[in-house]
């Protein structure tokens, strides 16, 4: 049922000839209760008038036996009385000459016939019974005693007769003091005449019924086809819509609901036509008017593509006008353009030569000059005979002023000679290719003014570049110079020191004391200068980011071994010599062994430098993933407040100190650097008086780097272990 | 311009052929080398060294690796290529204490390698430890 909407469907619900079953049909279907209650109408009531008349029949018959029965008993009397059936015979026989009477019999009071006569073809029991004798004869007075019989009414009375004295009856009863029963009489009835005029009957009321029927039947079709037929009609109406015949009107005047009905599809049909006519209409229109704008774009679109191309101002104006002077028909035409005073300038002109485009008076043209001002799209002015353009091109008789703007600006205006009436739609065109060609006008501009910004960027690339590669090659040199200076500033200092302690050791004769003292003097001093210069080296390479950390599978048990042999020498004139607590496991790590020892030195030799007596250690100890290399002195310390600065360079803690202890003061700011390229740390703890430890944290696996572009320092340490593996 | 001179201490019968183009540098390390009984043959550069060793066979050789005419690098190549000179041991001596410089030395065949500045007297330690362990 979810699919009755099929096409079919549709179709077979709308053709008004088929497709519905039989009793499916509405006409049908009424025709069918109307018939049904017509049949049931007739049938009752020619049951009624049958059952009506059936009483009527049996009513009169039994009237007309209780006539006939009190006719023969009472004429009877005689022969009863008499016993002679002489005198019954006439009262007998009058009755039996009637149709219906089947048979006639009187009895005398003893049940004994007197007379009969018997119809031929009736069949009857003469002889009564005592008990319908006694019945029959004990009411004198009353109505006859009545029997049925299949072919007839077997009426019994009895014969009366009148007398004075009582007398007892037969049966010692004394019935009646008047009256005394003296015989029977007894009379057949023939059923048939009743019977025959019932069956007259039924069939007069089957004719009724038939005839009711019949009505009925008409009435139903008549009624049927009335009903059915607006609505086939409507239906006939709907698929003729269907089928296309929009407007169909039905031919259906009535007054009830379907006429209603009929009116609202007429309506609704003719609103239909005349929607579908004004869609059809607005369809035609529509096409046209796509057509319309089909072969505007196509123009615009051409040239609009013409303005793509070139982006030289000349060019593109020189083509535009060539576009526009062939797309309008216009004969003649001239660009004008806007130059940096803000007068326009005629660039370009098609079909007559430019001083044709001024006014007789030799002016520009005045209406440019308005157009100009005004920015007033497309402004149509006559031309005087005398004009030149007229002059030189008789048919152009007006011209056509149109500016070319860009947002609102005026870049150029355009002149076309035209015919004296241009129609709107060319001015339209013209003024759209006017806006279109504003926005390639601006675009050339602003291209040209690209390409001299171009011009002028590359210049001053190139410039940038020249001065780059000048700063690159200072920069070199720079690194260069330094790289020098420092083999050239050590390189005589290595010599002072080298005469030096060839004359102190006597090569070229003995040296006595004072001599001896001087050159211990000289050697210390250069060599001041010598760690001062590799220091600040050291430090403007670390700062200019020249400084390479260079990772190597390092001994530090070794390298701590080899500084403080190394540094023994400082301590030959202190109470103490340099103590080392190394791990007793071989501890290996991958770090910058030169920086590594350079932090070392300086902290030893720091440390050596301000403690006299006491002692000065070494220690190397791991501390979970971090590798600590402590310097501890018994010196004397660094006040609290002193110990923010002491990483900075060219700082001791006071001036007298860097007097009294020597030193550059910049081997704690190299030292703290280095650790920081190491990805670790250099921290100090100190009290005033009591001594200071300086802490080297070597941080394995730490991602910290002092400028970030060096390869990550790490530190793998293993214990216990010789044979050159690492964990890492 | 080879000439040795032993008016130091006791004579102890070894040669140092130095190879070293500073003046000064070549007149310490030979001062403190005689000064220690030591006999020292000079060159200032690779073809004089290589001229040296033609008449004489020292028993160790100091070569400065940056040198001109033909340099120290070049000069060591040379001898070690000379079946009669490879086994004279040679001990570098560099200015630059350049990374990679001492295994770059040892490639074209030197023996030891000494990083400048050098005190005399290191220097007279070294080469007694050197000649003593070879």
């Amino acid at each position: 049922m979810s699919k009755g909407f099929t096409e079919t469907g549709i179709t077979r619900a709308l053709d008004p000839r088929g497709g519905l079953g039989f009793f499916q049909r509405f006409q049908y279907r009424l025709l069918g209760y109307l018939l049904a209650l017509s049949i049931a109408s007739s049938v009752v009531a020619g049951g009624i008038y049958y059952s009506r008349q059936v009483k009527f029949v049996e009513a009169e018959q039994a009237k007309r036996g209780r006539t006939l029965i009190r006719n023969l008993s009472g004429q009877s009397e005689l022969g009863a009385y008499a016993g002679d059936a002489t005198f019954l015979f006439g009262p007998a026989r009058r009755a039996f000459q009637e149709n219906d009477v089947s048979f006639a019999v009187i009895y005398n009071r003893k049940g004994k016939p007197l007379l009969r006569m018997v119809k031929p073809g009736v069949s009857v029991e003469v002889g009564l019974s005592k008990q319908l004798l006694r019945q029959v004869l004990s009411n004198p007075g009353g109505g006859p005693v009545q029997r049925h019989h299949v072919e007839y009414n077997d009426l019994l009375a009895p014969i009366t007769s009148i007398h004075d004295d009582a007398e007892e009856s037969l049966f010692g009863t004394q019935i009646n003091p008047s009256l005394v029963a003296i015989g029977v009489a007894r009379l057949g009835l023939s059923r048939m005449p009743a019977k025959q005029k019932l069956d007259e009957v039924l069939r007069w009321g089957i004719y009724l019924a038939l005839i009711v029927l019949a009505m009925g039947t008409m009435a139903a079709l008549v009624l049927a086809r009335q009903t059915s037929k607006p609505i086939m009609a409507l239906a006939r109406g709907a698929d003729e819509v269907r089928r296309g015949n929009l407007g169909y009107q039905l031919e259906l005047t009535r007054s009830d609901e379907l006429g209603l009905l009929a009116e609202s599809f007429n309506r609704m049909s003719a609103k239909l036509r005349e929607t579908v006519e004004s869609l059809a209409h607005l369809n035609r229109n529509l096409e046209q008017e796509v057509v319309k704008r089909t072969a505007e774009l196509r123009r615009s679109r051409d040239f609009v593509a013409l303005l793509n191309a070139p982006l030289q101002l000349d060019k593109l104006l020189d083509s535009a006008l060539r576009a526009l002077v062939e797309q309008t028909g216009a004969p003649v035409g001239a660009f004008y353009l806007k130059r940096v005073g803000g007068e326009l300038e005629l660039v370009v002109s098609q079909g007559a030569h430019a001083g044709a485009f001024r006014d007789p008076d030799g002016n520009s043209p005045a209406a440019l000059a308005a157009t100009a001002r005004t920015r007033r799209p497309g402004t149509t002015h006559p031309l005087p005979d005398d004009h030149p353009l007229t002059v030189e091109c008789p048919q152009v008789r007006g011209i056509l002023c149109v500016p070319v703007l860009f947002q609102d600006r005026l870049e150029a205006a355009l002149i076309l000679g035209l015919h004296p009436s241009p129609s709107p739609e060319l001015i339209d065109f013209v003024e759209h290719a006017a806006s279109e060609l504003g926005i390639a006008v601006a675009n050339a501009r602003a291209f040209t003014a690209a390409e001299r910004l171009a011009k002028e960027l590359e210049r001053r690339n190139v410039a940038l570049l020249q001065q780059r590669d000048q700063l690159l090659e200072v920069s070199r040199l720079k690194s260069e110079f330094l790289a020098n200076i420092s083999h050239e500033l050590r390189t005589p200092l290595n010599v002072i020191i080298g005469y030096t302690e060839l004359v102190g050791e006597g090569v070229y004769g003995p040296v006595n004391p004072d001599q001896s003292e001087s050159l211990a003097g000289i050697i210390e001093n250069a060599r001041n200068l010598l760690a001062l210069i590799t220091q600040i080296l050291d430090l403007s390479r670390v700062e200019a980011g020249r400084m390479k950390v260079k990772l190597k599978e390092v001994d530090l048990n070794q390298l701590v071994r080899e500084v403080i042999d190394h540094m023994a020498p400082l301590t030959k004139d202190r109470p103490y010599n340099l103590s080392a607590l190394l791990p007793d496991e071989g501890l290996r790590g991958r770090t910058d062994p030169i920086m590594v020892r350079q932090i070392l030195i300086n902290l030893l030799s720091n440390a050596i430098k301000f403690t006299k007596t006491g002692s000065v250690e070494v220690r190397l100890q791991i501390d979970g993933e971090d590798l600590h290399l402590v310097v501890e002195d018994t010196g004397i310390g660094i006040r609290h407040e002193h110990l923010e600065l002491i990483f900075d360079e060219f700082r001791q803690v006071d001036g007298s100190s860097t007097r009294q202890h020597g030193g550059t003061g910049l081997g704690l700011a190299i030292s703290k650097k280095f650790a920081t390229l190491l990805g670790g740390d250099l921290v100090v703890e100190s009290e005033h008086g009591a001594g200071s430890t300086f802490t080297l944290i070597l941080i394995r696996a730490k991602i910290a780097s002092a400028t970030g572009e060096y390869p990550l320092p790490e530190l793998a340490v293993t214990i216990g272990e010789s044979d050159g593996t690492f964990d890492e | 311009m080879a000439h040795s001179t032993n008016d130091g201490r006791e004579a102890n019968g070894k040669t140092v052929l130095l190879v070293e183009d500073n003046l000064h540098n070549r007149r310490i390390f030979a001062g403190i080398l005689k000064h220690y009984g030591y006999q020292v043959v000079e060159a200032t550069n690779g073809v004089e060294a290589i001229e040296v060793l033609n008449s004489t066979r020292p028993d160790i050789i100091l070569m400065d690796l940056s040198l001109p005419v033909k340099d120290g690098w070049e000069a060591t190549r040379e001898i070690k290529d000379m079946p009669a000179l490879r086994d004279i041991p040679i001990v570098a001596l560099t200015a630059h204490a350049m990374d990679g410089d001492e295994e770059k030395a040892r490639a074209v065949g030197c023996d030891g390698y000494l990083a400048k500045p050098i005190s005399p007297k290191q220097l007279v330690i070294e080469v007694d430890r050197f000649l003593k362990g070879h």
